[in-house]
């Protein structure tokens, strides 16, 4: 086997894995908040991708229009997931977890069907946008430039995230609302404006994974389903509430993705799964969850 | 004795295997035909409901939330399909395999999602049942792949030489799934009001302290999840014979999605609300696909609705109805 | 000495909030913990429990080194356990609570074939136990309809379920008004008459005129420990919690 093919592959694997990485870092830190798994993650990803395409084809051409999609569509995702957690959310914090995921699967459905009703059930594409058209050359690999960018952005974001959770006097209030939500309340901080806040983001990020996606995969009404499942169980593998741990999960599953592409197509989705099964059994918490 | 008041009160009376329940049931069941516009809808409707009631012992029940139904569901289906079409097994033996092989996979599936963080099990069953649908989509030489698993046959069931039971037609097939049923619904709840059961509810309200009494509650978990298994695979080979043939549907996410909806309209915390449900469902899904092919956000809106306002279902309110009408006679600690 | 541990620490990451803390517990003992709030007195019945696990040391229960050991194993070598935040089954009635407790440590209770009320044995004995603690009049009410004091009656009465030798109480009297305190207090005296028990507790009325011995937590150490007499002369003490008060 052609060392180059697999190197390739290994990168194919990470640019994978950097957009798995968005969507699993908006689901770890929105579960570390709030305790809530949010089954509606995946059609938040469809609707980013929706959104972006939108909004590029409305403004004109879309040659300087892509990137002003990229940045306006995770704002207006993120802005919709606020008004879920306030009005509908916001309702079942009393109740137990499962509830609160039904309610989530729920607006999952709503969200699919309105895709449906309103950009159509065929499916959307955007041309790449001619700033990243072409490929960057390292020795005997050529890397498509788009690629590049990807994994250069998703690393940029991820280390911005990291040092405003690490770093920042906000970011104490959310480790500490991990960890103790009442205590929180009680030093008189709105625990519920940070709940919405935590909440929109992870599904801006989400919506921002699915806008970035447009070029390459295009937007289909159900695209959520596929990566929503990978993203659960990147986020099963890294731990649960882990931001770290939801960087490495995506990364394993990116690259044993694209590995079992070039050896055995079929395999994929099991490799994944063993891989996950392997980790769990060794560590039932995921590599670095704490809970 | 006054401690005997207080002990019927506190913990309800012991239920026979058959009992006054048992016959109501099954006669109101039985009615389905009658009401029902088509023959075929009745037979599909109980089967759905078996799912759906079996569906709910981990959620009503134990307090687990499972994505994952489908996939037993659709083994079991893909089982009797197999059995009848290329061994030609009799349809009770089918049937058996079915449950078997729902119990099976039920066990696989558990030993993996059910962790000590009680959330992944959710996020489990949901990716499995993706990797169960994926399975079978390319495994095209053994489930027909998306063109589905055809031809499976309905022969007579033959009881002995000589004697077979014809259940060809709709309502001769309804009343094989009927018999079916309700031996399975009285299995359920004994299970369910056996102290095994009793566990499961600890679970549900307090797995803390449950753990804290002495219950290792992560085998619980898995027996529950083996058990709704072994009935949910038993729907889906019933649901073989009744479509002659194994749709790629039958295991997709979507089959899960229907349990939860119709355990959810129905009624989550007893064990008939299910039955309800999948009547509801069904009928609804008949009538509204007609009408508007946006049904998908009706579901949604529904279960948005349900989940906020109305978890006790729509059981908790008619018998909300019959308790103003009919004063019942202290708590009922089985349900 | 029917209770014992050894160094026993716990970190939370940076925090250290018990630090090598040794009991000795004898058998028959009614033995109190106090402390301030945030002492680790929780913590320390959690790694004794097997809610948490232990960072370091070991604990030995009847000379057998139990440390590591799941809530549930536990419960299952007679060693009962009360949560200061009640833990009950809230929409079950009192008597199904405690006939649930009561069932896992006799057998049938895995039995998936036969009606629960076919099995008389739980039933009876949880009845003995609400009678014991004088609480059969609400035996059919549901558990979370109860007001306060009741439930963490309740509460001791599912500790009591697993048949215990040793009876870890975790303030039995938070949340309870003065009538209710005193019901409590005849309560304890009478189970420690046939049970060992340790109590976390804040109600001093209750430390001192009950306990055979009591142990002083502080921060996550060890800084008294003797009978109420002594404990009550010890200056430390004074300082760090009674606040110079005394009785």
């Amino acid at each position: 086997m052609d060392i180059g093919l697999i190197l390739m592959q290994l990168f194919n694997g990470v640019v994978v894995g950097a957009v798995y990485i968005l969507i699993a870092v908006g689901l770890t830190i929105v579960f570390g908040m709030l305790n809530v798994i949010n089954f509606a993650h995946g059609a938040v990803y469809a609707l980013g991708a929706y959104i972006a395409f939108t909004l590029a084809t409305l403004i004109g051409s879309w040659t300087g229009s892509f990137w002003l999609a990229v940045a306006l569509a995770p704002f207006v995702v993120a802005l919709l997931g606020a008004l879920v957690e306030v009005f509908l959310l916001r309702r079942m914090y009393d109740a137990a977890h499962e509830y609160q995921i039904l309610l989530t699967f729920g607006v999952t459905l709503v969200i699919q069907d309105l895709i449906i009703m309103i950009w159509g059930p065929i499916g959307k594409s955007l041309p790449m946008p001619p700033q990243l058209v072409g490929v960057v050359e390292l020795g005997d690999f050529t890397f498509p430039l788009y690629r590049v960018f990807l994994i250069g952005f998703v690393a940029l974001l991820c280390l911005a995230v990291w040092l405003l959770i690490e770093r920042t006097s906000y970011g104490a209030v959310i480790r500490a609302g991990t960890d103790n939500r009442d205590m929180v309340n009680c030093l008189g901080i709105d625990i519920y404006k940070t709940f919405t806040i935590v909440f929109s983001f992870g599904v801006g990020l989400a919506g921002l994974a699915g806008a970035l996606s447009l070029p390459e995969r295009g937007a289909q009404p159900f695209m959520g389903d596929t990566i929503l499942t990978l993203c659960f169980v990147v986020v099963v593998m890294g731990g649960l509430g882990s931001f770290v741990g939801a960087i490495l999960g995506g990364l394993i599953v990116g690259v044993v993705e694209s590995m079992m592409i070039l050896f055995w197509p079929p395999g994929t989705m099991i490799a994944i799964f063993t891989a996950m099964a392997l980790i769990i059994l060794i560590k039932p918490k995921g590599l670095l969850g704490f809970r | 004795m006054e401690r005997k008041g207080i002990l019927e009160t506190g913990l309800g009376r012991r239920a026979p295997l058959l009992d006054k329940e048992t016959w109501i049931l099954a006669g109101a069941v039985l009615l389905l035909p009658v009401v029902l516009p088509y023959k075929t809808l009745a037979a599909e409707i109980l089967i759905y409901a078996l799912g759906a009631v079996s569906f709910n012992i981990l959620l009503g029940f134990t307090g687990m939330l499972s994505f994952g139904h489908g996939a037993l569901f659709g083994v079991g289906a893909y089982t009797t399909g197999l059995l009848l079409k290329h061994l030609c097994w009799h349809p009770l033996a089918g049937l058996l395999g079915a449950a078997m092989g729902g119990m099976m996979t039920a066990l696989v599936m558990g030993l993996l999602s059910i962790q000590r963080i009680g959330l992944y099990f959710v996020m489990l069953t949901l990716a499995f049942n993706q990797l169960a649908f994926f399975g079978a989509y390319q495994w095209k030489q053994l489930t027909g792949g998306d063109d589905g698993l055809l031809n499976v046959p309905r022969p007579d069931l033959s009881i002995m030489p000589g004697l077979e039971l014809p259940i060809q037609s709709s309502l001769q097939f309804f009343l094989f799934v009927w018999v079916l049923f309700i031996v399975s619904m009285v299995l359920i709840r004994r299970v369910l009001r056996s102290p095994f059961g009793r566990v499961l509810v600890a679970i549900k309200e307090n797995p803390d302290r449950a753990k804290a009494v002495g219950y290792n509650i992560q085998r619980y978990k898995l027996i529950a999840f083996v058990i709704s298994g072994l009935f949910t695979g038993l729907a889906g080979g019933l649901y073989a014979l009744f479509m002659r043939m194994v749709p790629i549907t039958a295991i997709e996410l979507f089959t899960s999605t229907d349990f939860i909806l119709m355990s959810l309209i129905g009624g989550l915390g007893s064990l008939y609300g299910p039955i309800v449900g999948a009547v509801i469902v069904k009928i609804a899904s008949e009538v509204l696909s007609q009408i508007w092919p946006r049904w998908l956000l009706v579901l949604g809106l529904t279960f948005i609705v349900f989940v906020i306002f109305m978890r006790g279902g729509l059981w908790a309110f008619l018998t909300m109805i019959w308790g103003r009408v009919k004063p019942r006679r202290g708590l009922e600690v089985g349900r | 000495m029917i209770l014992r541990t050894e160094g026993l620490t716990k970190h939370f990451g940076g925090l250290t909030a018990v630090n090598g803390v040794n009991l000795e517990v004898e058998d028959g003992a009614i033995y109190s913990i106090i402390g301030p709030n945030g002492a680790g007195k929780t913590t320390l019945f959690n790694m004794l429990t097997g809610e948490i696990p232990v960072s370091r040391g070991e604990i030995y229960f009847q000379g057998r080194k139990i440390t590591g050991l799941k809530p549930h194993q536990i419960a299952r070598i007679r060693i009962g356990r009360s949560f200061q935040q009640n833990r009950l089954f809230k929409n079950l009635t009192v008597v199904e609570n405690v006939r649930l407790a009561q069932h896992a440590h006799e057998w049938g209770h895995f039995n998936i074939f036969k009606d629960f009320l076919s099995f008389s044995g739980p039933v009876e004995k949880a009845w003995q136990i609400l009678e014991e603690l004088d609480i059969t009049s609400i035996a059919a009410k549901r558990a979370g309809e109860l007001p306060h004091g009741q439930q963490r009656i309740l509460e001791i009465a599912l500790a009591l379920a697993t048949d215990p030798v040793l009876l870890l109480l975790d303030e039995p009297t938070s949340g309870t008004s003065p009538d209710d305190s005193v019901r409590m207090i005849r309560l304890l005296r009478k189970l420690g008459q046939r049970l060992t028990m340790v109590l976390i507790e804040h109600n001093m009325n209750l430390v001192m005129s009950i306990s055979s011995t009591i142990t002083v937590l502080y921060q996550g150490e060890t800084i008294a420990s003797g009978s109420p007499a002594e404990i009550e002369k010890n200056e430390r003490v004074r300082k760090a919690y009674l606040g110079g008060h005394s009785r």
